[in-house]
């Protein structure tokens, strides 16, 4: 059984049938980091008691998460698209800094705990908790289709499916970076 | 009896209607624009519709690709892949 327009663009569209996918993945992530934001701007002006200096949460985990994103988006625009090595180390990158930044969070939120900052005791510390833990499970979830497409990369006897797979993947990484950023200016700089 | 049920509905509703406005305490309801749960509530609208607005526009973007591709492609009729000729990979079935 053939499947087309698994490996090369379909010429109306322009996408592979993965590439599509991805980006219908995408919009839907868009939507759903949309609506929290949305949410995040009724609670905030309606909040009482917002923290005005935005020192409310350590800088260290936070700053460790950043430039963590940060490299990893400067190393996405560096990428060859066309070889798969360079996307595989790409992967082997995301994988690294994505547990990392897993940790970093996870470490962020017990010291929160421990000081009393839990979900319930302010709306600000709710929306945080929230936050972050929905982008660990993001980097989780990324992490996980790292190491299936490297694993699979490895066994593949066909390159160039291997090639599409790994670059969807690269794909979702890169609105990671954005999507971290974003939150961090939400509750830093906002 | 029906007269008295209808009675009954118009007491009701005319003590509705002749509810002072204050009575509507939510701020949405009352319509109070100088309250923070109604200003809230618009930039909670204004940010959900800019994301919406984008994500459509974002969609309509690739729309109009798509079918000035294909205009392209019936112009030019050497671009189309002739029926059987479709790039694929072999998928194995067990």
């Amino acid at each position: 059984m053939i499947m087309p327009y698994a490996v090369a663009p379909r010429p109306e569209t322009g996408f592979y049938n993965a590439q599509l996918g991805t980006w219908l993945f995408l919009v839907a992530e868009t939507m759903f980091f949309g609506a929290l934001i949305s949410s995040y701007a009724l609670l905030r002006t309606t909040a009482v008691g917002w923290p005005e200096d935005g020192n409310a949460i350590p800088w260290l985990f936070s700053f460790g998460v950043t430039a963590a994103m940060v490299v990893l988006g400067a190393v996405s625009f560096t990428l060859n698209q066309e070889k798969l090595a360079s996307l595989t180390r790409f992967l082997w990158l995301a994988t690294g800094l994505g547990v990392a930044c897993c940790i970093l969070y996870g470490l962020q939120l017990r010291v929160l705990v421990q000081h009393g900052h839990t979900p319930a005791s302010s709306t600000y510390y709710g929306l945080y908790h929230l936050f972050a833990g929905i982008l660990i499970l993001h980097f989780l979830l990324g992490g996980l289709a790292c190491v299936y497409s490297l694993a699979m990369a490895g066994g593949s006897r066909d390159a160039a499916a291997a090639l599409c797979r790994v670059r969807c993947i690269a794909l979702y990484w890169r609105f990671l970076v954005l999507i971290t950023l974003v939150i961090m200016a939400l509750f830093y700089f906002s | 009896m029906k007269h008295f049920k209808l009675d009954r509905i118009l007491a009701l509703l005319g003590l509705v209607l002749s509810l002072p406005p204050e009575a509507l305490a939510c701020a949405t309801c009352f319509g109070d624009s100088s309250s923070t749960q109604t200003q809230g509530m618009n930039v909670a609208i204004g940010t959900l519709l800019g994301v919406t607005l984008s994500v459509l526009f974002c969609i309509a973007f690739v729309i109009g690709r798509i079918i000035l591709r294909v205009r392209r492609m019936q112009e030019d009729p050497g671009e189309l892949p002739l029926d059987g000729e479709q790039p694929g990979v072999e998928l194995e079935l067990s």
